[in-house]
């Protein structure tokens, strides 16, 4: 996988999404990323690890726990700062970066 | 005469080096306070105590300062820890943090060292790896009891100090990808996992044993990495192979780069318009501007 | 607000055998650290993690000062900091023991040079290390166009761990 491209990819998304490095592994932040959850938009830093972090194939943190979505929400430190994750498996690292976003983002429908 | 003249030997400038020494403890339970209550003794003047439980009955068996009476009230585990540090160090600097972690990372950052007794693998590496991205030193100890089938038991355990640069939990085979997914697997099952006294003396002695050498050290030969296996059956703590095979080596883990808030280099200080909104503007972070994201960070 | 430099006594002792090469004609030599940044309780930790030298190539002869940069090596300490978003770090020798003070030939040259750092990487924090053979002390601008300040407090992380105060 090409990092930049597909950095560049996910910052055509949003434009102050930054390349940041946790363990030698990229990770991209998407600062103030609008979500919608039941209806009501909502904005929210995001941490995209598109590589294995804490038992799964990749993950996506949460800046707060949303409320009423998602399961066995836990805290974590990655690049040195608190996040949440809900239990989300198996989106695959093999993808690009823009549909694995959405793929964990499936788990506020 | 002084509490710690027996101590002399650790050199001239040891109380006044321990005084002045901060130590991070994450997980107060059996392992963890027994290193608050060496650490109080040895004259440690500041201390960051973080776990979020109290006290119950089952914790009785171990926890060092924990009487039957905070078990009946309920204690808070750093409540406790604090008590003990203040029997003989009543003017020691006490950041206590009912929580996890993760809500004292501001208070750790200043630590001179981090000493882990937590329970999962996740938690011990996220914790190593804050303590590297802010260049302390970290000691970890757990202990296990594992089931031998008919031959009954066997206890276990591991006190590691990884040193910024050096080997890490990685490095050293204990925190690994398949155990982190086992345990994410495992969420919510852990349950309550055999748990005695004295292995977590042991550990916790041998750990404040290392501590003392990083910060007031005794003789001249200094190890920068240490893994140091526990066999509770045959009465005995040794390096573990890697211990030797690993030192001197660095560690690809960690890369050395990775220090500090990357936060802080792709932030962009906003300014306020005429309308009374906040436009982001690429700017210098001024130096009201650092005494905003300090203040910030303090909350 | 307290500043307080860390750095790894690995770090630290490449930097000074570095140092202490001889040049062709320059007295001393100097160099670059990189550093993250980060807020903690109150105070702004400078986390050293890099370091690299002025090449020989890049000094310029001048016998009036102990070590002169040539636009070369400004060149290139700008583009590190501009493509790695570091905060940047000057830093040089006085050998000797104990904590080192800065001469007027440094402060006059730190405030020549430092700012300007601050027009490619202006989210960082930028200055100046000074070290003996087992102390430092060091400057640090937080913003261009404010004076600097100094270090409060040094840590170098190794066994053993050894800290001081310069403030």
């Amino acid at each position: 996988m090409d990092t930049n491209k597909e950095f560049l990819a996910l910052k055509s998304l949003h434009e102050s999404a930054a390349l940041l490095a946790e363990g030698g592994n990229p990770v991209v932040l998407l600062p103030d990323f609008p979500l919608k959850v039941d209806d009501k938009g909502m904005r929210m830093d995001l941490l995209l690890h598109p590589a294995f972090h804490s038992g799964y194939v990749t993950r996506l943190f949460f800046k707060e726990k949303v409320d009423g979505k998602g399961q066995n929400w836990t805290p974590h430190q990655v690049v040195g700062r608190a996040w949440w994750a809900p239990s989300w498996k198996d989106v695959r690292a093999e993808q690009p970066w823009p549909a694995m976003l959405c793929a964990h983002l499936r788990v506020l429908i | 005469m002084n509490r710690l003249d027996r101590q002399s030997f650790l050199g001239p400038e040891s109380e006044h080096v321990l005084r002045q020494c901060t130590v991070g403890l994450v997980g107060l339970g059996g392992g963890g306070s027994h290193v608050v209550q060496q650490l109080a003794h040895l004259g440690v003047g500041g201390y960051v105590l973080v776990d979020p439980d109290k006290i119950d009955m089952t914790n009785t068996n171990r926890l060092v300062g924990g009487t039957l009476a905070d078990a009946e009230a309920e204690t808070l585990k750093v409540a406790i820890a604090e008590r003990v540090i203040r029997g003989v160090q009543p003017d020691a600097k006490v950041v206590s943090v009912p929580d996890t972690w993760l809500a004292a990372m501001g208070d750790l950052k200043v630590c001179d060292v981090i000493v882990g007794a937590v329970d999962s693998y996740k938690e011990r590496d996220q914790l190593e790896r804050f303590a590297r991205r802010h260049l302390i030193p970290y000691l970890d100890i757990g202990m296990d009891v594992h089931k031998l089938g008919k031959n009954g038991f066997l206890i276990s355990g591991q006190v590691i100090m990884s040193m910024p640069g050096g080997p890490c939990l990685r490095c050293c085979g204990l925190v690994t990808e398949e155990r982190l997914t086992l345990e994410a697997q495992a969420y919510g099952a852990a349950g309550g996992r055999p748990q005695v006294v004295w292995p977590n003396g042991v550990l916790a002695s041998t750990a404040v044993g290392l501590l003392a050498q990083i910060v007031t050290p005794w003789h001249p030969k200094l190890l920068e990495f240490v893994y140091l296996e526990y066999d509770g059956n045959k009465g005995t703590i040794k390096p573990n192979a890697r211990m030797e095979l690993l030192q001197g080596k660095s560690c690809p883990h960690h890369p050395t780069e990775e220090v500090g808030d990357p936060l802080v280099r792709h932030s962009r200080p906003s300014c306020q318009t005429a309308d009374g909104s906040h436009q982001q503007k690429h700017g210098e972070f001024s130096a009201d501007k650092w005494q905003l994201f300090v203040e910030k960070d303090k909350k | 607000m307290r500043i307080i430099f860390k750095a790894t006594a690995a770090l630290l002792n490449r930097i000074r055998a570095d140092l202490g090469r001889p040049h062709a004609f320059a007295h001393e030599r100097v160099g670059f650290i990189a550093a993250g940044l980060t807020a903690a309780a109150g105070n702004v930790l400078v986390l050293a993690h890099e370091y690299r030298p002025v090449e020989d190539r890049d000094y310029l002869p001048d016998r009036s000062v102990g070590a002169m940069m040539g636009p070369e090596a400004i060149r290139k300490a700008l583009q590190w900091a501009m493509r790695s978003r570091v905060a940047l770090f000057h830093v040089h020798s006085h050998g000797g023991y104990g904590i080192p003070w800065f001469s007027g030939v440094d402060l006059r040259e730190n405030a020549k040079f430092v700012p300007d750092f601050f027009k490619v990487a202006p989210q960082c924090a930028h200055g100046a290390i000074v070290l003996t053979e087992d102390a430092a002390n060091g400057q640090v601008w937080l913003d261009r166009r404010q004076p600097c300040r100094s270090i409060d407090a040094f840590s170098v992380t190794g066994v053993p761990l050894k800290k001081w105060r310069t403030t």
